[in-house]
C-alpha cells in the first residue's frame, strides 16, 4: 500500500472534492497545513479555481466562518480554514448559534455542508495564548460534528466524509500530525463518522485516546507490553458523533479504562468518556477511570514549561499501573 | 421607472405584510403564543420594493424581524402564520417561532435571532451566487442595530475586497426615536458615525441612504445597484430609514394605530387616533397610495377591491394556521443533523 | 455565612442587592451592558442602579458583545473593578477570544503581574420560549478554560452571597443566573453576605441517593426528593455552587455516605457538566458505589423556540426519580 504523510493525505482529499464538485468553495490562508505550510496541489487548485478560493481573507475570523456558512447554505459547500483553534474563538458564535442550529431551527430546510479546519493542542513553538484544544466545548453544541483524525488513512478517509456530508464539522488536527508516513489506499475512500478505530488489540486494559495522543498512547502500549500487560488502543476519530458502544464494548472486554485526551481536565473529552463508561458499564470496570489529561492550568510557552503539560507515554503507563495489579 | 402593474403590485404586497402582521398582534390577544414578535409595520416600503426587484434565484437573510420579508417574498401566509403559532405546519415544524421563519424554497438561508448573525451569512450567500455565475445575488436585511456588532463591519470588508455581490439592507427604524445625539437625529442611537451610510462607505462600498418609507426613492436606489451588481459582481449598502412605528415592542405589540384603514389615503377625517401624524406623515402605505392616487394609476375601487382580496387571503391563513395541528411534545428531539 | 437578620427577598433583589451593596463599598466598581441604565434591563435585572448611581457607574453600550467585554478586560486590568451583563449566555460565543485568550489567561502569563478582577454576568435558562440562540447554558465550556472561575446561584441567598464573593474576587468569574429562578423567594441575609466559591452546599440530607443538581435543577431535584421520599428513598440533595473550581471533596463525601448518585443540569448533556461530575465522584468514591452515576441533561439538540417542545429540553423530577429507581433492581 503506498504511503503519505498526513498533510498530503488531507490534502488528497479536499482537492479531489474541489475537482469533482464544480460549487465547492475554499476560504483561508495557507495555514491549512500548520507551520509546515506549502502543498503543491493545493496551490494549483487555488490558482485552477481561483474563482472559488478566497485566498488570504482579511484578520477577520467571524466573517470568515459566516462567508463559509452562508456559501453553504447557498448551494456552494465550503472548506474554511483558521489556522489555529484559538483564532477561530472569534468565529463562535458563528459555528455555534448560526451553523449548528440551523438545519434544526428551519425544520429540516436549511443544511450546512461547511467545513471548518483548524490545528489544536500543546505544540512547544506556539505563543502561550495559542495553545489550546477546545473540542469539547465544540462537542457540547448540537449541531456540530466533530473530527480528530490519528493518521493519514484516517484524515483522508474522514475529510472526504465530512465533504460529501450535510453537516457543519469541525476537524481538528494536531501540528504533530502533519509530518508523520502512514499507509493510505489509493483512489478515493470514506470513513463513515461516528465509527471508532481500534489501533492495537488487547485483554488487560483500554487506553481511549485522541488526535496525537493515539501514537503517544501506542507508545505506551508497546512499553506496557514488555511486561506482559497488554493495552487496547482505542481512537475514537470523531468526537461528535462518537462511537459510545466501541468504547463500552472494549471496556466490558478489559475491565480498565485510561483515557489520553489533549483537552483540559474539567468538563474536558475525558470526563464525558469517563461518565458514559461508569454509566453503561460500571459493572465491568474493575478500578476506576483515570484520565491522563493536562491539569486545569492556563500551557506556558516553551517546551520547558510544557513539559508538566504534555501527555507522555510515562504518564499513560504510570495510569496503568495504578489501575493494573 | 415603475410600471403600473408593478406600481400596483407593490402596494398590494405591501398591504399583505400590513394584514399578516394585523393577524399577528390580533392573534396575540386570543391565542395563548408567548415569546416575542417583531412586526413590520412601517417598513413595508421597504421590503416590498425590494421584493419587486429580486429575480427567483436570488438568495435573502432576514433577522427576527422577519415577516414582511417572508410573506413580501412570496411565501405562503398560512405556513408563516402556523410557525408563528408552533404549529405542525409551520415552514420550521414549529421550532423556530416568530423570530425564526424561515422558507428555504423562496430562496432565504437564515433567518437569525443574534443581531448581525445574518449580515456575514448573507455575504457568504453572495460567494455562492458568484461561483454561480448566473447573476444571482444576496440580499442581506438588517437592522441598525445589527451594525454595531463587529461581524458586520468585517463582513462588509471582505465582500468589498473579494467583489461579492451582496446587497446590504441595513432598515434603519430608529428615526424618530429619542437619542442621545443632539447633532444628528437620523443616526441610530448608538453608532458614533454621523450617518451609518458613512460606515460602507469607508470601505469605499457603494452606498446609498433613502427614504425608506417612499417606494419610489427605494427603487430607485436599489434597482441601479441591483443592476449593477449582476452584471459587476461587488457589495452595494442602502440605509434605509423610517419612523419607527409607535406601536413597536418586542413581547407584545399593540394595535396603537388601529386597523389600517385605506379612506386614510382619500379622507382626511380618516386619519384619526392618539398617532394619526404617524399615520399621516409616515404610513408607508398611506404615503403611496396616495401617490397612485395623485397620479391616477389607482383610485378609490381598484383599492377597496385589493383590499379585500387581500383581507380574504390572510382570513384563509389565518384558519389554516388555527387548524393546523399542535406539535407532539418531543418532536423537537429530532432533526438535529441532515 | 451569616447571624444577622435575614428577610424574604426574590433572586432578582438579591442580586441587585448584593451589587449596590458592593457598589456602595467600593468606589472602584462598575457595571457596564445593554440597556442597564435607564432602562434597568430587559429582565429588570438592574433595578434601581442607575438610580442610585448614576451614568459613570452604571453604562448602556452598543450592541457589541466582543467589545464592551474587551474593555472590561482592560479596565479590570487597569484599577477597576467591573461588572459586565452579557444579557444571554448564549452570547458567551461572541466574547470567546477576550474570554479564553485574554482574561482568563493574563494573570498566569504575566507571571502574577496582572489581575483581573471581573464579574461577567449573564442569564441562562430554558422556559421563556426564547429559542436556540436566547435560551443554551454553556457553563461547561468556562468550565473547561483553565483561569476562570464560574458560579451558578440556585437560591435568593447563594445569589447573593456568590454575587458578593464573585466581585471580591480578583480574577475573573463567570456569574450565570436561570431566568427562571427570578422570581422564586427566599431568605436573605440583610447586611454583607458572602459565599465562598468553591464550597457546595447540601440542600437537603439524606442517605440512599445523592442528587447533584445545578442552578434551577436544585428545585427541580428537591421535588423528586419529595416523590422518592414518599417511595421509602431517601434523597441527598447537593448544590454545587460553583462549577469551577469545583468542591470536590464535599461531593464524593456525599456520594461515600449514600453509595448512589445521579447528576443534572439543565445544559446539554453531552459533554456538559453532568460528565465532570460523574468522572470526579466515581474516582473519588468508586469502591463505595453501590450503582452505576447516572446522568440527566438536556438533550443533544438545539432548544425550539416552542412552548409546547422546549419542554422537553428540561429534565423532570419524574425523570430524576426513573433515573434512581432504575438502581434499584
Amino acid at each position: 500500500m503506498p504511503t503519505s504523510t498526513f498533510a498530503a493525505a488531507m490534502v488528497d482529499a479536499v482537492v479531489s472534492r474541489m475537482h469533482s464538485d464544480r460549487t465547492m468553495t475554499l476560504i483561508g490562508s495557507a495555514y491549512l497545513l500548520g507551520p509546515t505550510n506549502e502543498h503543491p496541489s493545493l496551490n494549483e487548485v487555488r490558482e485552477k479555481y481561483a474563482d472559488r478560493v478566497i485566498d488570504e481573507p482579511p484578520i477577520s475570523e467571524s466573517a470568515v466562518a459566516a462567508v463559509a456558512i452562508g456559501s453553504a447554505m447557498g448551494g456552494a459547500r465550503c472548506l474554511a480554514h483558521f489556522g489555529l483553534a484559538s483564532f477561530a474563538f472569534e468565529a463562535w458564535s458563528q459555528f455555534v448559534n448560526e451553523a449548528g442550529v440551523a438545519h434544526h431551527q428551519s425544520g429540516g430546510q436549511i443544511t450546512v455542508p461547511a467545513v471548518f479546519t483548524m490545528m489544536h493542542g500543546i505544540s512547544p513553538i506556539e505563543h502561550s495564548q495559542h495553545n489550546r484544544s477546545p473540542y469539547a466545548m465544540l462537542a457540547n453544541c448540537p449541531g456540530l460534528q466533530i473530527v480528530l483524525a490519528s493518521t493519514p488513512a484516517d484524515i483522508k478517509g474522514l475529510m472526504t466524509t465530512a465533504l460529501a456530508g450535510d453537516n457543519p464539522v469541525v476537524v481538528m488536527n494536531h501540528p504533530a500530525l502533519m509530518p508523520m508516513e502512514g499507509e493510505v489506499p489509493d483512489g478515493e475512500f470514506a470513513i463513515p463518522f461516528g465509527s471508532a478505530d481500534i489501533k492495537r488489540e488487547g485483554d488487560d486494559l483500554t487506553i481511549v485516546a485522541t488526535s496525537h495522543k493515539v501514537h503517544v498512547a501506542l507508545e505506551a502500549a508497546a512499553q506496557l507490553a514488555e511486561r506482559g500487560i497488554e493495552a487496547e488502543v482505542l481512537d475514537p476519530r470523531t468526537i461528535v458523533p462518537l462511537d459510545r458502544e466501541a468504547i463500552v464494548a472494549s471496556v466490558r472486554k478489559t475491565g480498565r479504562l485510561v483515557i489520553a485526551d489533549e483537552s483540559p481536565r474539567t468538563c474536558g473529552f475525558a470526563a464525558e468518556v469517563a461518565a458514559l463508561v461508569v454509566e453503561s458499564a460500571f459493572d465491568a470496570l474493575k478500578a476506576p477511570v483515570v484520565r491522563v489529561v493536562p491539569p486545569d492550568i492556563p500551557i506556558p510557552r516553551g517546551s520547558i514549561a510544557q513539559s508538566v503539560f504534555r501527555i507522555t507515554a510515562q504518564k499513560i503507563v504510570d495510569a496503568a499501573d495504578v489501575i493494573v495489579g | 421607472m415603475i410600471s403600473q402593474q408593478q406600481a400596483l403590485s407593490i402596494f398590494r404586497n405591501m398591504l399583505l405584510m400590513r394584514r399578516f402582521e394585523e393577524a399577528v398582534i390580533g392573534l396575540w390577544a386570543t391565542v395563548d403564543t408567548e415569546s416575542y414578535r417583531h412586526v413590520y409595520i412601517g417598513q413595508e416600503a421597504v421590503g416590498a420594493t425590494i421584493m419587486a426587484l429580486l429575480r427567483e434565484d436570488d438568495l435573502l437573510v432576514t433577522t427576527h424581524r422577519n415577516h414582511g420579508h417572508i410573506v413580501g417574498r412570496g411565501a405562503d401566509p398560512g405556513r408563516a402564520l402556523a410557525e408563528i403559532l408552533g404549529r405542525v405546519d409551520g415552514y420550521n415544524r414549529g421550532r423556530g417561532g416568530s423570530s425564526s421563519i424561515c422558507a428555504r424554497d423562496f430562496g432565504f438561508l437564515a433567518t437569525t435571532g443574534v443581531v448581525g448573525g445574518g449580515v456575514g451569512l448573507g455575504t457568504g450567500g453572495a460567494f455562492a451566487q458568484k461561483v454561480k455565475g448566473a447573476g444571482g445575488v444576496s440580499v442581506a436585511f438588517f437592522g441598525d442595530g445589527g451594525l454595531e456588532e463587529g461581524i458586520a463591519f468585517e463582513s462588509m470588508n471582505m465582500a468589498a475586497l473579494f467583489g461579492l455581490p451582496v446587497l446590504y439592507v441595513c432598515e434603519n427604524n430608529s428615526v424618530g426615536v429619542t437619542t442621545g445625539r443632539a447633532n444628528n437625529e437620523w443616526s441610530s442611537s448608538s453608532m458614533a458615525a454621523a450617518t451609518l451610510g458613512d460606515i460602507p462607505r469607508s470601505l469605499c462600498i457603494e452606498t446609498e441612504v433613502v427614504d425608506g418609507a417612499d417606494v419610489e426613492a427605494v427603487w430607485s436606489a436599489a434597482s441601479g445597484l441591483l443592476e449593477r451588481m449582476r452584471r459587476d459582481p461587488g457589495p452595494a449598502f442602502v440605509e434605509m430609514r423610517t419612523h419607527r412605528w409607535p406601536g413597536s415592542r418586542s413581547f407584545d405589540p399593540k394595535l396603537v394605530t388601529g386597523t389600517t384603514d385605506l379612506r386614510a389615503i382619500w379622507d382626511q377625517d380618516a386619519v384619526q387616533g392618539d398617532h394619526a401624524d404617524w399615520i399621516d406623515e409616515h404610513d408607508p402605505i398611506v404615503l403611496y397610495g396616495r401617490k397612485l392616487l395623485e397620479s391616477g394609476r389607482a383610485d378609490k375601487a381598484m383599492f377597496r377591491s385589493i383590499d379585500e382580496q387581500v383581507t380574504d387571503r390572510i382570513d384563509t391563513a389565518r384558519s389554516f394556521a388555527l387548524a393546523s395541528a399542535e406539535l407532539e411534545p418531543d418532536s423537537g428531539l429530532t432533526g438535529t443533523f441532515a | 455565612m451569616s447571624t444577622q437578620a435575614e428577610r424574604e427577598l426574590s433572586t432578582r433583589q438579591a442580586i441587585i442587592e448584593a451589587i449596590a451593596q458592593e457598589f456602595r463599598r467600593d468606589p472602584a466598581t462598575v457595571y457596564i451592558g445593554e440597556d442597564v441604565g435607564p432602562a434597568e434591563g430587559v429582565f429588570k435585572q438592574t433595578e434601581g442602579l442607575h438610580a442610585e448611581f448614576g451614568d459613570n457607574r452604571v453604562i448602556d453600550t452598543p450592541i457589541s458583545e466582543a467589545g464592551m467585554f474587551g474593555m472590561t478586560v482592560g479596565a479590570a486590568m487597569s484599577g477597576m473593578r467591573p461588572i459586565v451583563e452579557i444579557m444571554f449566555g448564549d452570547f458567551l460565543t461572541l466574547v470567546m477570544d477576550q474570554l479564553v485568550n485574554h482574561a482568563a489567561k493574563i494573570h498566569y502569563l504575566s507571571g502574577g503581574g496582572f489581575r483581573v478582577p471581573m464579574v461577567m454576568r449573564t442569564g441562562i435558562g430554558v422556559g421563556g420560549v426564547l429559542g436556540s440562540t436566547h435560551s443554551q447554558t454553556f457553563y461547561s465550556w468556562a468550565a473547561n478554560v483553565p483561569g476562570l472561575k464560574v458560579v451558578a446561584p440556585s437560591t435568593p441567598a447563594d445569589a447573593k452571597g456568590l454575587m458578593t464573593s464573585a466581585i471580591r474576587d480578583d480574577n475573573p468569574v463567570l456569574y450565570f443566573e436561570d431566568r427562571m429562578t427570578y422570581n422564586y423567594k427566599g431568605s436573605v441575609p440583610e447586611g454583607e453576605h458572602l459565599v465562598e466559591l468553591g464550597r457546595a452546599d447540601v440542600k437537603r440530607e439524606g442517605t440512599d441517593v445523592t442528587l447533584i443538581a445545578f442552578s434551577r435543577m436544585v428545585h427541580i431535584a428537591l421535588k423528586a426528593a419529595e416523590k422518592l421520599e414518599a417511595e421509602g428513598i431517601s434523597a441527598e440533595v447537593v448544590d454545587p455552587r460553583t462549577i469551577a473550581p469545583l468542591d470536590k471533596e464535599g461531593l464524593i463525601d456525599s456520594v461515600l455516605k449514600t453509595g448512589r448518585a445521579v447528576v443534572i443540569d439543565g445544559g446539554h448533556e453531552l459533554y456538559g457538566v453532568t460528565g465532570e461530575v460523574a468522572a470526579t465522584v466515581s474516582e473519588g468514591a468508586f469502591d463505595y458505589l453501590d450503582a452505576p452515576v447516572l446522568r440527566l441533561g438536556a438533550p443533544h439538540n438545539p432548544v425550539p423556540c416552542s412552548k409546547t417542545l422546549e419542554k422537553f429540553m428540561v429534565p423532570t423530577p419524574e425523570q430524576i426519580v426513573a433515573k434512581v429507581m432504575s438502581m434499584y433492581g
